[in-house]
């Protein structure tokens, strides 16, 4: 839990919510991170997630078993279990309990499956009133607003706006700045409630087999309120809380509160095995989607979700959108994941739209889940079964083809030679797209024609195979330029072949894998005779030596193929970083840089230092960026589709860059260099965007 | 132990009145049980109604090091009342009892032959962060919570 609470900048709106989850998200990194390292003592967090994913994965084998098993020992312990295989099922269970036991009022700790399957609206319709007890669901509740976070609900509400609401709801002034005053008014009005409703109804954290035992975490106090306090009490728990044993409960109790708001562990961790004495207690679990998302490969991991919201937490887009904007009812990535099983595909085609792809997501998730592999899985799933889409099919098919993109380039580069300045272009009319990043001049002579000499055949000297990368081949022709040149001093035969196009991955990222498994196996049978292939760009990388095997999980043919060239891939920086050839002679006197690492460098390939080291290596001092593992806003297709969402995680980049306090800023991803360079152009800063190649052309040994 | 926003005190004898426990306080069955001298100044609260206590005394069944907490066992509504509605609780624990991870949490529920309908890991004193992520002490349960480790550490 975050102290922090200084008020961010005053605005409103969409604006509002992006200043107080960019607040949040910076603490929560800090405090997570404290927490996360506490973990080494008990074996550390990545040994501890797979124990968790691997847990539910056995639940998930054996399921009716561990369902029975579970219903067997909670009656045992007096309660009364029941299974739900849709929404509708669980609420009229729900209900008619209700109107038997003369409940008018019904009160609830925080639960995500009862907002899941829309209880409180279910209830109403019957005449009672389900009143939320967690004070941010309260004050959301009041509001008539939405939830707009898994675990923190009323995070995009102002102090101002709940002094307002609280004296416009209970009839006396509120002091916005006085916190304490107006939690204890939520403190009093729900005293009258708790000890007057008949039925009190909680979710579940967990749901312990072995013993019929739920758990429940909750920092408040409302949560066993809502379980002690009425006569009776329902549990309402989506299926895939079950675990084995109360080993696998404490696996959570230590990911789940420092995942979620930095926690060692929260106030209350609560253990309930049957009802107490004179109580009655039904639980209630449910499906409602969970056995088909089971069913399907690419998802059922996502069933381990403990619903912590890290994922929410690190995300750029998150930040930048709201959860109100990102996600339906379950908000973040894994809300984008889950939706299309319990709300239906279409809920998730606006909010998958705003990822991008930066993966951040995987690397925090306690439940060790793919969300950000599984994310593009869906936005393909909404291409295939959604119509339209004809303007974006045929453009990436058009890109698909090289001697198209050869011949429109070129035509490009001569109609926009006018609006040149520099490196970008200052085009005459601004549209969404460009008022926030100009767009990249475009050269005539694409690096492939400057390299077309440069094929080197020395009989002593190990061969690579260079894939340019599109973008830098035609879009930014120095990098790909200077990389060979840097291979070749490297001591490298270098060969380009002429029929390499574009690795797949903006089809890839943009739902339309058909298009993206074609360029994937033009991209394999070019470069399949090399026994190393370099390129500028390791987002070429990540596709190749990662997505390849999803793309083509069914082609008989290809998939071997795709795993024999994938771990013979390599970027150019971590090539160069990890071995001798290295040494090649410092760049004298340049001034200090920063540095951006593409995200997925870090995220997917598992890059640490490597730009550092090979600066270093070159004489080259790097000042840290403040958010260095935070994505420029190019990632995915997000920048082209949400150009609204890209355009605020660029100008936090730029933030974060610019706190370096240099000019010039190093990077290792070709995609992010022209990114960059245009919201740099756009925002009238001076700095200069390199790659990494282009330094290290410039050593002592060849200038 | 690990700070949760709680105070701890240790108490080698055991002798409440050095604790400042006041005459009035409400105290679970369990901590009038294992703690005799408790009941010439506290009492087990009624079922309701639903009122607020100044001070509260419970047992715990174990300390657990790695979390600063205290596992402790409430079954009847008389004894939950006292956690959940005192605004200042004292939570005693057996310095012998205390271990170092949750382990012992799960040993403790596994091999229990008497499984409570309730059981909590108790952590220093409600709180909520809800309101712009302030952090905000005392919501629906205690504002201060201390814990009195009793007995002498092995």
């Amino acid at each position: 839990m975050s102290t922090g609470g200084t008020a961010a900048t005053q605005g409103s709106g969409q604006d509002q919510i992006s200043a107080s989850l960019l607040e949040f998200q910076r603490a929560w990194r800090g405090d997570r991170g404290t927490r996360i390292a506490e973990l080494d003592e008990v074996g550390g967090f990545e040994h501890l997630r797979h124990g968790l994913s691997d847990a539910k994965k056995q639940v998930r084998a054996r399921w009716s078993e561990y369902i029975d098993a579970f219903t067997a020992n909670a009656e045992a312990a007096g309660s009364t279990v029941v299974m739900a295989s849709n929404a509708e099922e669980a609420n009229q269970y729900i209900v008619d309990l209700c109107l038997d036991k003369g409940a008018d009022l019904v009160v609830k700790g925080k639960s995500m499956a009862t907002e899941e399957i829309g209880l409180n609206d279910a209830l109403e319709r019957a005449g009672i009133v389900a009143l939320e007890t967690d004070l941010g669901e309260w004050l959301v509740q009041l509001a008539n607003d939405q939830p707009s976070h898994l675990v923190m609900p009323a995070i995009h509400m102002r102090r101002q706006e709940v002094a307002a609401l609280l004296e416009r709801e209970l009839g006396r002034p509120f002091d916005p700045d006085d916190i304490k005053a107006m939690v204890r008014a939520a403190r009093t009005e729900m005293r009258a409630d708790f000890s007057r409703a008949k039925v009190g109804l909680t979710g579940a954290n967990v749901l312990i087999a072995e013993r019929g035992t739920v758990m429940i975490v909750c920092n408040e106090g409302n949560n066993r309120m809502s379980v002690a306090l009425p006569d009776t009490h329902i549990v309402v728990a989506g299926i895939e809380k079950l675990v084995r044993s109360f080993g696998d409960a404490m696996n959570v109790v230590r990911l789940l509160p420092r995942s979620a708001t930095g926690q060692v562990i929260t106030t209350y961790t609560n253990f309930i095995t049957g009802p107490r004495p004179g109580q009655e207690q039904h639980i209630v679990l449910i499906d409602n989607g969970r056995s088909a998302m089971a069913e399907r490969k690419e998802f059922a991991d996502a069933l381990a979700c403990i619903r912590c919201g890290a994922c929410a937490n690190v995300c750029p887009s998150f930040q930048a959108a709201g959860g109100h904007r990102f996600g339906h009812i379950y908000t973040g990535p894994i809300g984008i994941v889950v939706t299309p099983f319990h709300h239906g595909l279409e809920a998730a085609a606006g909010p998958q739209e705003l990822c991008v792809s930066c993966g951040a997501c995987t690397t925090v998730c306690p439940a060790d889940i793919p969300l950000a592999q599984q994310i593009l899985r869906v936005r393909a799933d909404v291409r295939e079964q959604t119509p339209g889409g004809f303007v974006r099919r045929t453009l990436l098919r058009m890109f698909s083809r090289r001697w198209i993109v050869a011949v429109g380039i070129r035509f490009a580069a001569i109609l926009t030679s006018p609006f040149r300045k520099g490196q970008t272009l200052r085009l005459p009319m601004r549209t969404r797209q460009t008022t926030w990043r100009s767009l990249p001049a475009i050269p005539v002579t694409p690096a492939r024609s400057r390299l077309a000499a440069s094929q080197t055949h020395a009989p002593d000297r190990p061969t690579v195979g260079v894939l340019l990368q599109c973008v830098s081949d035609r879009v930014a022709p120095d990098i790909a330029v200077s990389a060979v040149h840097v291979l070749e001093a490297a001591g490298y035969n270098v060969e380009i072949p002429k029929s390499q196009h574009c690795c797949g991955l903006p089809a890839y990222d943009s739902g339309e894998w058909e298009i993206a498994r074609r360029m994937a196996r033009d991209t394999l049978r070019t470069f399949q005779r090399f026994d190393t292939i370099v390129t500028p760009a390791p987002s070429c990388v990540v596709a190749m030596a990662h997505e390849y095997a999803t793309l083509l999980k069914d082609d008989e043919t290809w998939l071997p193929i795709a795993l024999e060239v994938g771990p013979k891939v390599h970027d150019l920086v971590s090539f160069l970083a990890d071995q001798e050839s290295l040494v090649g002679g410092t760049v004298d006197d340049h001034e200090p840089v920063t540095v951006h690492r593409f995200c997925q460098s870090g995220n997917v390939l598992g890059h640490t230092d490597e730009i550092d080291r090979v600066l270093a290596a070159a004489g080259i001092e790097v000042i840290q960026q403040a958010e260095p593992d935070v994505c420029c806003g190019f990632g995915g297709s997000a920048s082209v589709t949400a150009p609204d969402v890209s355009s605020v995680i660029a100008a936090r980049k730029l933030d974060s860059l610019q706190a370096a306090g240099v000019s010039t800023i190093v990077a290792d991803n070709p995609g992010c260099i022209l990114h960059l360079r245009g919201v740099i152009d756009a925002a009238g800063v001076e700095m200069d965007v390199v790659h990494p190649g282009e330094i290290l052309a410039r050593r002592g040994d060849r200038s | 132990m690990v700070a949760s926003g709680c105070t701890v005190t240790a108490s080698a004898d055991g002798n409440l009145a050095a604790l400042g426990i006041r005459e009035g306080a409400v105290a679970s069955s369990l901590a009038l049980d294992r703690y005799p001298d408790l009941a010439d100044i506290a009492r087990r609260p009624a079922a309701s109604p639903l009122t607020t206590f100044t001070e509260g005394v419970v047992a715990g069944e174990l300390g657990i090091a790695e979390t600063g907490s205290v596992l402790v066992v409430e079954n009847e509504i008389e004894d939950r009342l006292v956690s959940m509605m005192s605004e200042h609780l004292t939570v005693l624990v057996r310095a012998e009892t205390i271990a170092e991870h949750l382990d012992a949490a799960e040993t403790w529920f596994t091999e229990t032959n008497d499984m409570p309908s309730y059981a909590v890991l108790l952590t220093g004193p409600s709180r909520t962060a809800d309101i712009e992520r302030s952090l905000t002490i005392g919501v629906q349960g205690p504002s201060t919570t201390r814990v009195v480790i009793v007995g002498e550490q092995p």
